[in-house]
């Protein structure tokens, strides 16, 4: 699944640590997540809506369209 | 928007003090850890060591003396964490219930290996030589303490270390129910010698720890 997770972060001049403190996993879990290795649950891709105030939509994107 | 309560809030000032304070518990980390090995390292050197021998009972309150002290000192430096990025509370919360179990384990594994030495089976404690009744029920109490401190760290992992975790101990048990009736089979008609537990637990663990690593890291 493709992200803007490192464009949004960027954006806040935040780290992948300072990201991950925000959102309660680990700098790997952030890594993970950006390079597409791992897809978050449900819970975190609300977390990180959340956090960057923007639907899970325009965060997230599984081309499927 | 940070508050108060916001981990970042305080975004670890390199004060002096703080830098003072690092210095210190270095210091003291570096020398009881290293008074604790060097208290080990005595034992092995005196001959005819006995545990119930004044030296021994000296060794017995010494070595956990120094591992609190110098063990203590480096859990208040990664604490402190003054060197590099923040670290969430989970990720913290996770790696000092490691840490503890480590702890537990160092003092059962020095004791394993005090009294399964000798000059002539330097790697007594990977053999199958006897122990005393008391050691072994130590050793246990010590294994199973620690694997339970294990399985509590694993609880409070986020989900990317959970997945690391999952497919960990899926390979650990492809391993054991893969090699181990195999083995015995071979063992039966003589192709092999009989099955041994720590040689099986030698190869699974080491693995699901790789995996663990190469899926949280890669």
């Amino acid at each position: 699944m493709n992200n803007r997770l490192k464009v949004l972060r960027a954006e806040r001049n935040w780290s992948q640590a300072e990201l991950g403190v925000r959102l309660d996993v680990s700098r790997q879990a952030v890594n993970a997540i950006e390079t597409g290795k791992h897809d978050p649950s449900l819970s975190l891709a609300f977390r990180i809506a959340r956090l960057f105030n923007i639907p899970i939509e325009e965060i997230f994107n599984d081309d499927q369209e | 928007m940070m508050t108060r309560s916001d981990p970042l809030h305080e975004d670890h000032p390199m004060s002096r003090k703080t830098v003072a304070l690092s210095v210190l518990l270095g210091l003291v980390a570096l020398i009881g850890l290293s008074w604790a090995v060097q208290v080990v390292g005595w034992a092995i050197v005196v001959d005819d060591f006995a545990w119930d021998s004044a030296a021994g009972r000296r060794l017995m309150i010494a070595f956990p003396v120094c591992l609190i002290i110098g063990g203590s000192a480096l859990w208040g430096l990664m604490r402190l964490k003054p060197w590099g990025d923040p670290m969430s509370p989970r990720t913290r919360k996770t790696y000092t219930r490691i840490a503890l179990a480590v702890l537990v384990l160092i003092p059962a594994t020095m004791v394993l290996f005090i009294s399964t030495f000798s000059r002539e089976n330097m790697y007594g404690i990977f053999s199958d030589s006897a122990l005393s009744p008391g050691i072994s029920i130590y050793a246990i109490v010590s294994w199973l303490v620690a694997v339970t401190i294990i399985g509590w760290a694993v609880l409070c992992t986020d989900e990317h270390e959970r997945r690391a975790n999952e497919l960990s101990f899926i390979t650990g048990g492809a391993i054991f129910i893969t090699v181990t009736p195999a083995w015995w089979l071979a063992a039966r008609a003589d192709l092999l010698p009989q099955p041994n537990a720590m040689v099986l637990w030698f190869a699974t663990v080491p693995t699901m720890a790789i995996v663990a690593l190469w899926y949280q890291f890669r």
